[in-house]
């Protein structure tokens, strides 16, 4: 028997022991309930998908430490997932419980785990990402917060770019990578939007940390209206990658994880965003007026403006000259403006029909997202106050 | 992407609830009042979430109603020609003012202060143009931004224009592609201290609320009473004022000049239980190396005792003493001795943070209970005084609600 199979073994026996045998052992289950655990206490967990197990892991705050202090750290390499994803799963976890329990990030395995070392499978991540944990720390079994911080970045998405932006801001004291990790773990903003986000916007840290209130404006104002950009991109995002399926009626329906493969980037300078899809044709949603399907490798440049009625009659115009500079010079690129549903509203009327030829002259398409700003105001209002209690 | 807002004059009349106008106008009117109550009631905390939507809404529909009726004006006979076709005369400032309103933290300010010259806000009546931009002047000043275009623009517009003519102004925000796009820029928030940029320095907040002659009085008398105390080793009554000024008079004996010898003093509740003595003359003057280098720290911002202030919630990581413990049925000294056991533990814990980021900076929300106060405070000290052998460098600010916020006491260092 191999040192992992030895390994494996005695995690299981761990992972029972807690489970059946402990002092601790827990009084609640999923299927009858009960109190959950606190924080510091002793927690086993499993990963699972639909009904593969893909790890189990048995974790604490530890206080007198202030981190997370791991007991068992099993991970299973399941043929038809992509290798390491039982551990790769596992370390968001540790990471966003450690964020979550309010620690200082760092991570400890006990002796437990694999002697007391910093498992394998980790620091094998770690390695695909260019990280290395300090040799002492590994072998104590320790990765520091810097490490983890860098680790969660990471495991989480984030581009160069995003990260040295973040990596300043948190420098700075205004906003913690951890916070915006987890913020994205947790379904609050997604990997896309935060980028825009971050990217976009002058004060990121106002915008994901929620704080501001209506009562305070001018601010309220300036995050409201960067949420509401990122949230238009992300529609944007999630239409193109989406596949439509039609059943024998015709009604669509979607496919679980069934996307497509597109490359998106933010150009900050203008507020757009680049989508490339390599693989297939793409047909732009929501365009205004007949378009011609898109041919794979050919870059859209969608300019996102996340204007009511009032903006989109006041600057719509010289949005659509901006892009069509470009357009006018393009090497086949297709390019379009971004507006929300509130370009139909009847404040508009009178210039709709010259928008559209403007537009037309300069080879730009509207697209008209099927929100209005009202309504993304509310998912704003919404995800500001996730943000604001995201550790609940 | 940038944000530029327009300064729309708005004549006096579309601000007096009992102005006869036409139905556009009527419409306006109706929402500017609207938007105007619901900001003195937000203060009030009652239905909040309720409040803050239909504030929103508001804000939304006057932002549009505006916007249709201003015109850009650069003179004053523009503006004054504005005014007589019933259009709002406008001018519009670049993204400085708002980078100004950001690293004022306006959050972090003297709430009392932000409502009462309405900054960060878009709605200014009449009456408050004036006084409004006086205020923002100073601050303006007091952040070196006065030079700023934007912002002298914003100054002659109010006091020139909108004040001359009896207007009060709405300001839009609104998001244009700027000249200086082409770079990402990063706004460094400049936050070099909480003095620094607070619209009042903590002295003066403290030499404010201890202006009232009852409060004086009674810092006077608790003063005199320790004074008395450290001769005559007297008890001193912790239950005689409130604990804002109990904290404040105890800091100034706390730190003493060389050659004073330290000093324990006896300290009785208003249940006449006496506590563990407090120590005074104990801590060598603070550092100011130290306490700039624990003020660039990012500030842990604690409540002392949970659910007794809620709204501290979402601004605070975490609260000191659970409430469900510390206000149990016991004497106020057994509930002091109770508090200052869980201090001394919850310090050492905080001692292996502070080490790790080279210092501790506190923010400490006072919500009441004497006995909890002098326990932390007491805690506090003696972890200071291990922390001038050991080099260790924790400052605490208290912070004093006074009704719908909360102001600096002296640093605790």
């Amino acid at each position: 028997m191999n040192d992992e199979q030895q390994w494996l073994q005695k995690g299981f026996r761990r992972l029972a022991w807690h489970v059946e045998d402990s002092p601790h052992r827990l009084g609640y289950d999923h299927a009858t309930g009960g109190k959950l655990p606190r924080n510091h206490v002793w927690r086993p967990y499993r990963f699972c998908v639909q009904d593969v197990l893909l790890g189990a892991t048995v974790v604490r705050h530890a206080r007198e430490h202030n981190c997370l202090e791991v007991d068992v750290f099993l991970t299973a390499d399941v043929p038809q997932y992509e290798a390491d994803s039982g551990a790769r799963g596992l370390a968001l976890f540790l990471l966003c419980e450690a964020f979550k329990c309010g620690g200082s990030m760092e991570l400890r395995f006990t002796e437990h785990v694999e002697g007391g070392q910093v498992p394998t499978a980790l620091q094998r991540i770690a390695a695909a990402y260019g990280m290395s944990f300090e040799h002492h720390h590994a072998t104590q079994g320790r990765i520091d917060p810097r490490n983890a911080r860098e680790l969660f970045a990471r495991l989480t998405g984030f581009s160069d770019d995003i990260y040295e932006r973040v990596d300043l801001l948190s420098s700075q004291g205004s906003l913690s990578i951890e916070r915006v990790c987890y913020a994205i773990q947790r379904g609050i903003w997604k990997l896309p939007e935060v980028e825009s986000i971050v990217l976009g916007s002058p004060y990121p840290d106002l915008v994901l940390s929620g704080e501001i209130q209506p009562e305070q404006r001018h601010l309220y104002a300036h995050v409201l209206l960067h949420a509401q950009s990122a949230l238009l991109g992300g529609l944007l995002d999630r239409k193109l990658a989406l596949r439509e399926h039609y059943d024998e009626s015709g009604a669509a329906f979607d496919l679980e994880d069934d996307e497509r493969n597109i490359i998106a980037e933010y150009e900050f300078a203008i507020g757009a965003k680049w989508y490339n899809c390599p693989d297939e044709m793409l047909l732009l949603p929501w365009s205004v007026g007949d378009v011609d399907p898109v041919e794979p490798n050919v870059n859209i440049v969608v300019l996102v403006r996340a204007r009511d009625a009032i903006g989109l009659k006041r600057h719509l115009a010289s949005d659509i000259a901006l892009i069509g500079e470009r357009a006018l010079q393009s090497l086949g690129e297709r390019y379009c403006v971004l507006v929300p549903f509130d370009f139909y509203d009847p404040l508009l009327s009178n210039e709709r029909l010259n928008l559209e030829k403007q537009a037309l002259d300069y080879h730009v398409h509207i697209l008209v997202c099927p929100e209005t700003m009202a309504s993304l105001n509310v998912e704003a209002r919404r995800r500001f106050t996730s943000s604001r209690i995201i550790r609940d | 992407m940038q944000s530029h807002f327009l300064l729309c004059a708005v004549p006096a009349f579309m601000w007096d609830a009992d102005a006869s106008l036409n139905e556009t106008e009527t419409i306006l009117q109706g929402l500017i009042q609207d938007a105007l109550a619901i900001e003195r009631r937000i203060p009030k905390q009652v239905n909040l979430e309720n409040e803050r939507s239909r504030y929103v809404l508001c804000c939304a529909q006057i932002d549009r109603l505006t916007a249709q009726s201003a015109v850009s004006i650069s003179t004053s006979d523009e503006f004054y020609e504005a005014l007589r076709s019933g259009r709002f005369p406008a001018i519009t400032i670049d993204e400085s003012y708002l980078q100004l309103m950001v690293q004022a933290d306006l959050l972090e300010q003297d709430q009392q202060i932000v409502e009462r010259y309405h900054f960060g806000r878009s709605l200014f009546p009449p009456d408050q143009v004036i006084p409004h931009i006086e205020e923002f002047e100073k601050l303006a000043n007091h952040l070196g931004g006065q030079r700023l275009d934007s912002i002298q623009r914003r100054i002659a517009f109010f006091r020139q224009l909108a004040g001359s003519y009896g207007c009060g102004v709405i300001e839009l925000q609104e998001m244009v592609i700027g000249s200086s796009d082409t770079e990402q820029t990063i706004a460094v928030r400049t936050k070099p201290s909480a003095e620094q940029t607070a619209l009042l320095t903590s002295t003066a907040v403290i030499d404010e609320i201890v202006q009232g002659s009852r409060r004086d009085a009674m810092e006077q008398r608790l003063r005199s009473q320790i004074v008395q105390a450290q001769v005559t080793q007297q008890v001193v009554n912790a239950s005689n004022q409130p604990h804002d000024i109990t904290t404040e008079v105890l800091h100034k004996f706390v730190y003493h000049a060389s050659g004073v010898a330290e000093a324990a003093l006896r300290l009785v509740y208003a249940d006449g239980s006496e506590s563990i003595p407090f120590p005074i003359c104990s801590l060598t003057a603070p550092d100011e190396d130290r306490i700039a280098k624990a003020l660039m720290l990012p500030p842990l911002k604690i409540a002392l005792i949970s659910m007794r202030h809620l709204d501290l919630d979402r601004y605070v990581d975490m609260a000191w003493f659970r409430n469900r413990e510390a206000s149990q049925s016991r004497t106020l000294a057994e509930a002091d001795r109770f508090c200052y056991d869980i201090s001394r533990q919850k310090f050492e814990e905080l001692e292996a943070l502070a080490r790790q980021q080279d210092g501790l900076h506190i923010h400490l929300y006072h919500t009441g209970f004497e006995p909890a106060v002098i326990a932390f405070y007491r805690a506090l000290v003696e972890t200071l005084q291990h922390g001038r052998t050991t080099g260790l460098n924790i400052l605490v600010i208290p912070h004093y609600y006074r009704g719908s916020t909360y102001e600096r006491g002296h640093h605790w260092t």
